[in-house]
């Protein structure tokens, strides 16, 4: 167990440690992205209302205490928001803040193991769940119920059942918004080809749609995800979650890879049978990463297609594309059950950080103003994970007030009906899969996919080679 | 001039003079040069290099600071692993394809530029541009142009008819590979062109003159005057850019992730998949470090056996 006390002795070995903890990557050639960068969080004055000072007391004052935030993210538009919350943080508290942005994707969570590396952890993370349930496992994270239950949700409203990400009795992360699994495509054509414009659908109604899409002269019927990487088993997952499946299951301590056996085995060939079959009216997309995958629709390449978050929409209304209006979101296409998979993005803060200053951080950060600005950044794309200010006068207000283009009924689609049966990526029932993120970012997923969808092998002969290399890279990450 | 203004101005001439003696000294002046520069030196490269081999003997999990003693174990398993051995003949492959590709282009047109033309000037500018331009950008252009939607060079291909379908350069088990050799060699042949080109210019005219007067072809001009001259120079080169592109990390991750099918999965990509997928940094540090000590040995032995130092003149 690390010490969770902020420990000034540590400092004297941070340097050093710091310089060690690059050195895997430094031996190996690997230098990272290169896109860290530092701001000094007070470039942005206040705006709107006071967010009060140190001296009113509404804050303590944390003067001569360092704070350290990490955000995963290089969009102007979240710096500007990151900007503005921590200025104003530093001014209310006149605490020594140091904001550092770092490449998107995996570039935050490299970043901070690094800092854990070094002993030097940071105040806050921003990240989602399958980030957050390996820092639990590995007893980093610092548990949130207090601020959570006393401070934030009596101001904000109580965080929606399935955004509470709880392990052990405590809750580890304080909600900002959802990223939720949607299934999109184009109703103009879906009524060019005879279709209802907004479909009941179901797997069959996908490949239907597909189908007679892909023969109209323009876009492919659909664009199916079959390049490595964590958007290609994110894909998957959505897909696998609506038949049933899943891939691992807990035995006793251990992660085990469950999909080459039984039902699961069933269901995973089922899964891959239906992307083959919808992978037939797809560009070979072997190529794939999350941005082809997000503007599939808005530049013409496809006509329908999955996606984590509101991205297919928002891109084609902010391109302005013709057929904006006429893209539309539903949960995803239903086979055994309508569930829906996705991820759930919040604060942090660890072990060995100053877990009181940061806690105040983030009950700062987590202010209802803070909360509005943050979901017009992307507008509906983050869906608030507290009812209270989703079906707030404001947010309603907001929402209401967006180009015509957005339409009521995909906005409720997304952040309502999708949401009722939304499950977190690494929950499921009462398991909780700490290991999620190997699981995500193992090739072992995106392989099994490309040979089905781009190398057209059977999927019975191959899972077991899979499932064995899974439960290999599972087992060393689990140090067995 | 009074004598005690001459007198000030002696004692200031010869403390003066005593202090750049001092300064002058072989070993002060040897710990002025030469000790900022190593203590640098140890502080951003040897310190990470000890830490990660001393990390090698221990268990480390990504998410914690804890380490726990394990020996030579992680060695035991890297070794045993096929995965190391399959991921170092990806490694070889890609070094050598992309060293002789940047080699075979940097010397042509190292001689192309070599000659006076209009625009020369322009031209030494303008082919230095991908070398200045940071590799994540030209990898992000290579994968744009080679994108199997929309890629200029699809479509380039398509329009002369050779080919029928688009290809997805970056993702296909036939072309991967090679199309991320062709982006290094895209990216760095012009580090081997700087090189060679220096070389060349010191070359004398009068070699050249006197070739050609015995009656010399323009291939034996180049075999017979300009090989050899730029020989050292290539021994040097081939060493630094076989190191370099054998640790290479960056460009292959952002083009491929080591896909499809862990074909473009080199050693630095599987270490770098074992610290942060498998959140196993000790286990990474001990690839590292075998990757560490295999290039070491083979510029021991490349330095030994080829002694290139002996091709470098100083003209």
């Amino acid at each position: 167990m690390v010490n969770q006390d902020h420990s000034e002795g540590e400092s004297r070995r941070r340097i050093l440690q710091t310089l060690g903890a690059g050195a895997v990557a430094s031996v190996a050639g690997c230098s990272g992205d290169g896109t860290t960068s530092e701001s000094p969080a007070t470039s942005e004055e206040p705006s709107g209302a006071s967010p009060g000072d140190a001296s009113n007391g509404e804050w303590p004052d944390l003067s001569g205490t360092s704070v350290h935030v990490v955000i995963d993210g290089t969009a102007q538009p979240v710096r500007d928001f990151w900007n503005r919350v921590i200025g104003e943080f530093k001014k209310a508290t006149n605490a020594d803040t140091r904001l550092e942005f770092v490449g998107k994707d995996q570039g935050g969570v490299q970043r901070v193991i690094q800092l854990l590396q070094a002993g030097d952890p940071p105040e806050l993370f921003a990240m989602n769940q399958i980030d957050a349930l390996g820092f639990i496992q590995e007893d980093a994270l610092a548990p949130l119920t207090g601020v959570i239950e006393d401070k934030i949700e009596p101001r904000v409203g109580q965080i929606s059942q399935n955004a509470r990400v709880e392990m052990n009795g405590d809750l580890w992360l304080a909600p900002m918004f959802f990223a939720l699994a949607g299934w999109y495509w184009r109703g103009d054509l879906a009524a060019e080809v005879g279709m209802d414009e907004r479909p009941e659908w179901t797997w069959e109604t996908t490949v239907e749609y597909a189908k007679k899409v892909g023969e109209l002269d323009g876009s492919a019927g659909t664009y199916v995800p079959a390049g490595p990487g964590r958007h290609s088993v994110n894909h998957f997952l959505a897909w696998l979650k609506t038949n049933e499946g899943s891939l691992t299951d807990m035995n006793s301590d251990r992660v085990i890879v469950n999909f080459d056996e039984g039902t699961n085995r069933t269901r995973m060939v089922e899964t891959l049978e239906q992307l083959r079959d919808l992978h037939a009216h797809s560009p070979v997309a072997s190529d794939s990463n999350y941005g082809t995958v997000a503007h599939a629709i808005e530049n013409e390449t496809a006509a329908s297609n999955w996606f984590q978050g509101y991205r297919p929409k928002m891109y084609a209304i902010q391109n302005e594309r013709s057929f904006a209006a006429d893209v539309h979101c539903a949960q995803m296409p239903k086979k055994r059950t309508q569930m829906s998979d996705g991820n759930i993005d919040g604060l942090g803060t660890f072990r060995g950080s100053n877990v009181d200053a940061a806690r105040t951080l983030i009950d700062f950060t987590l202010q209802e103003k803070y909360l509005l600005d943050l979901y017009k950044v992307n507008p509906v794309h983050d869906a608030p994970p507290y009812p209270k200010i989703r079906d707030g006068e404001q947010y309603q207000a907001f929402l209401e007030g967006l180009p015509s283009e957005y339409t009521k009924n995909d906005t409720i689609a997304y952040q309502e009906e999708i949401l009722q049966n939304f499950t977190p990526t690494g929950f499921g029932g009462d398991q909780v899969n700490p290991y999620m993120a190997t699981v995500t970012g193992s090739s072992a997923i995106p392989n099994l996919i490309r040979r089905v969808l781009v190398e057209d092998e059977n999927p019975d002969n191959i899972i077991d080679k899979h499932a064995k290399e899974l439960q290999s890279t599972l087992d060393d990450a689990q140090g067995r | 001039m009074s004598n005690e203004v001459m007198r000030n101005d002696t004692r200031r001439r010869s403390s003066k003079q005593a202090v750049f003696e001092a300064l002058s000294g072989k070993w002060v002046l040897a710990v002025l040069t030469i000790v900022p520069a190593l203590l640098l030196f140890a502080f951003v490269n040897i310190v990470p290099i000890f830490w990660a081999i001393t990390g090698s003997f221990y268990e480390i999990s990504a998410y914690s600071p804890e380490w726990t003693f394990t020996g030579v174990q992680h060695y035991a398993d890297v070794l045993a692993n096929p995965e190391l051995w399959a991921s170092l003949s990806r490694s070889v492959v890609f070094a050598s394809g992309a060293v002789t590709l940047q080699l075979v282009l940097g010397i042509g047109i190292a001689m192309l530029i070599n000659r006076p033309f209009k625009g020369a000037t322009f031209i030494r500018a303008i082919v230095l541009l991908p070398y200045l331009t940071p590799t994540a950008i030209v990898s992000f252009i290579a994968l744009w142009m080679a994108n199997s939607q929309f890629g200029i060079i699809n479509q380039i291909l398509a329009q002369m008819g050779l080919i029928e379908t688009y290809i997805p350069w970056f993702a296909s088990l036939d072309f991967a590979m090679i199309a991320v050799i062709l982006t290094s060699a895209w990216k760095w042949t012009i580090f081997v062109t700087i090189m060679v080109l220096a070389r060349l210019q010191s070359i004398p005219d009068g070699l050249y003159e006197a070739a050609e007067v015995a009656g010399a072809t323009k291939y034996q001009l180049f075999r017979d005057v300009t090989l050899p001259n730029i020989k050292g120079v290539i021994f040097i080169v081939v060493l630094l850019r076989g190191l370099w592109m054998f640790n290479k990390f960056d460009i292959i991750y952002v083009l491929t992730q080591g896909g499809p099918r862990s074909i473009t999965e080199t050693a630095p990509i599987y270490a770098y998949e074992v610290a942060f997928v498998e959140t196993q940094l000790g286990k990474s540090a001990a690839i590292s470090t075998l990757l560490f000590v295999m290039l070491v040995t083979v510029a021991v032995i490349y330095f030994k056996t080829l002694e290139p130092e002996q091709e470098v003149r100083v003209e």
